[in-house]
């Protein structure tokens, strides 16, 4: 901790970024040269007797609840070199706008509101994130958030929403009023107390363990006629890895498909009668498809997202606690679907239980411990050839069954991604099916290949959901390219 | 029980009273995450190691105390 005098004569008390927010910021700085990678642009709507007046009152009171919402970051001079540090301010700074597009298609509104999460957000000694009331047409009405990865990521906005609609729910309908929620500032503590525990001791011992002897990963792609690995062993042929983001160019676009209701609740239902994880269900469907595009591989991995909220000082304090670590699974083709689970679940569990780490170290770690010849010591070389996360569903409140079948999340789009591919997979807003959302870079990625992909992934899922004794290699033959 | 299920609650806030039949995912609402974390907490509380994979056995609270308690 340090402190600092901002131009308004101020004197503030300054503190390091958090693991996680440092990673953010590598990876954008790194990968995302100055497009607007930080941004995340969201909106949540509804049709009922709206009132305008009670959201933007209820926009007011959630963004005077969350500590996020005055957090700063600011440059400063630390020992010689200029670092970005953070501060919470006095105020939160953020005025409510109201948007009216109820005379414009539902799609100009759309590009409009994808420009304005386009726009770049000025980073230093500023309000970070911007909330407005939106009218559209058809009487689809409610919010557009616009928040800085650094300070929100993808469950904080959802939470922030949550608290907003409980609110609102609370003003207009007499509701029960949402419980406080927790300090960012006692979250983030938390967060630097690891830094010195002997947990972290424990955690960077375990992962020099386990990469210096676990045998070498090999690339997956998820291209089948740019195979990369096949390419790179015309000139190496033992080559196991290869180099992406070549070019560093990060403009992307979206591939989206929606899972029917039908489809949705099986897998959900099987999860539940079964005590699974939804999740690793869909990491399962994944990386069978994978195996699929790579002549049935057994050996499979690629990132996954880890949302670190066990504690509920973790979930109700908002920030970003995004880890990403490699999920590597070799599951043989005689396993069984609901063993394969079982399986993916156990490996995702040893990654939590030493996830705290940072994921920048681990990648130190991992460059140190893993034999000459494996992994170059560069940040291009990598055996994961996409990023997987899960947005597991979190109840928004609302007034009745039919609002909530009217009601719709939209994620806008900024057009620009520090990942190579990127598949996100959450709930409907209304239904609460699922939605895969692949995030691709342009530069390197064929649209041919990518509307391959979801559908083996989707196969595979529902050929075991429907018979969960089914063996991996008989999945395997049946959605064979 | 009752520390275990007090520790359960730094973790979640469910609408019911947890029991110990609760299933600690559909009742008490614990992620895979959350299991794991809890798990962590339950071991330094009891001074106890337990292999994060045993969670897949667990499906209930009793289950899981029965890890801890003897």
């Amino acid at each position: 901790m340090s402190t600092k005098t901002l131009p308004n004569g101020k004197t503030v008390e300054t503190y390091p970024l958090t693991q996680a927010q440092r990673f953010m910021l590598f990876v954008g700085k790194q990968f995302g040269k100055d497009a607007p990678v930080f941004n995340i642009g969201s909106g949540y709507y509804w049709k009922d007797d709206f009132r305008a007046d009670l959201l933007k009152e209820a926009l007011e009171e959630a963004i005077e609840r969350c500590d996020v919402m005055k957090l700063r970051f600011t440059l400063e001079n630390v020992n010689g070199n200029m670092q970005v540090m953070q501060y919470l301010n006095d105020e939160a700074e953020v005025k409510v706008e109201e948007y009216d597009f109820s005379d414009m298609s539902y799609d100009e509104s759309y590009e409009i509101m994808k420009g304005w999460t386009k726009q770049l957000i000025p980073m230093f000694d500023c309000p970070l994130n911007t909330v407005r009331v939106i009218r559209l047409n058809d009487g689809l009405n409610g919010m557009y958030l616009k928040f800085q990865h650094l300070a929100f990521d993808g469950y904080a906005a959802k939470a922030f929403i949550a608290d907003t609609m409980a609110i609102y729910l609370n003003k207009k309908c007499g509701t029960p009023y949402p419980k406080p929620l927790r300090s960012y500032y006692d979250a983030m503590m938390d967060e630097f107390a690891y830094l010195d525990s002997d947990q972290r001791k424990a955690d960077r011992a375990y992962w020099m363990q386990h990469f210096s002897t676990e045998s070498e990963p090999i690339f997956n792609d998820y291209l089948r006629e740019g195979n990369r690995l096949k390419k790179a062993r015309e000139t190496n042929p033992g080559q196991r890895f290869v180099s992406l983001y070549e070019g560093d160019h990060p403009e992307s676009r979206t591939l989206m498909y929606e899972v029917s209701k039908e489809d949705s609740d099986l897998i959900m239902d099987l999860c539940k009668k079964n005590d699974l994880s939804i999740p690793c269900v869909l990491m399962l469907g994944l990386r069978t498809a994978l195996s699929a595009f790579n002549d049935n591989q057994e050996d499979v991995s690629f990132k996954f997202m880890i949302n670190r909220r066990g504690s509920l000082l973790a979930k109700k304090s908002y920030g970003n606690r995004w880890h990403f670590y490699t999920l590597r699974t070799i599951i043989p083709a005689s396993l069984t679907f609901k063993q394969a689970i079982e399986e993916v679940e156990d490996v995702q569990s040893t990654v939590f239980k030493h996830c705290n780490f940072d994921t920048l170290e681990m990648y130190q770690v991992k460059h140190m411990a893993m034999k000459a010849g494996t992994i170059a010591n560069t940040g291009t070389n990598t055996y994961d050839s996409m990023t997987f996360s899960y947005h597991a569903p979190l109840e928004v409140p609302c007034e009745s069954e039919e609002i909530r079948a009217t009601t719709r999340g939209i994620w806008y789009n900024n057009d620009y991604s520090a990942q190579n591919l990127y598949l996100t997979v959450k709930h409907r807003a209304n239904d609460n099916g699922f939605e895969f959302i692949f995030e691709y870079r342009t530069c390197e990625n064929s649209l041919e290949d990518l509307k391959v992909l979801y559908p083996k992934m989707m196969d595979a899922i529902m050929l075991g959901v429907k018979d969960p004794d089914m063996t991996i290699g008989e999945i395997l033959e049946k959605i064979k390219l | 029980m009752d520390k275990v299920i007090d520790i359960i609650l730094e973790f979640v806030e469910p609408e019911e009273a947890i029991t110990p039949q609760s299933s600690l995912k559909n009742d008490c609402g614990l992620s895979s995450f959350d299991s794991v974390c809890l798990l962590d907490r339950l071991c330094e509380e009891f001074d106890k190691d337990v292999d994060e994979k045993k969670l897949r056995s667990c499906h209930t609270v009793a289950d899981l105390a029965a890890l801890f308690i003897d």
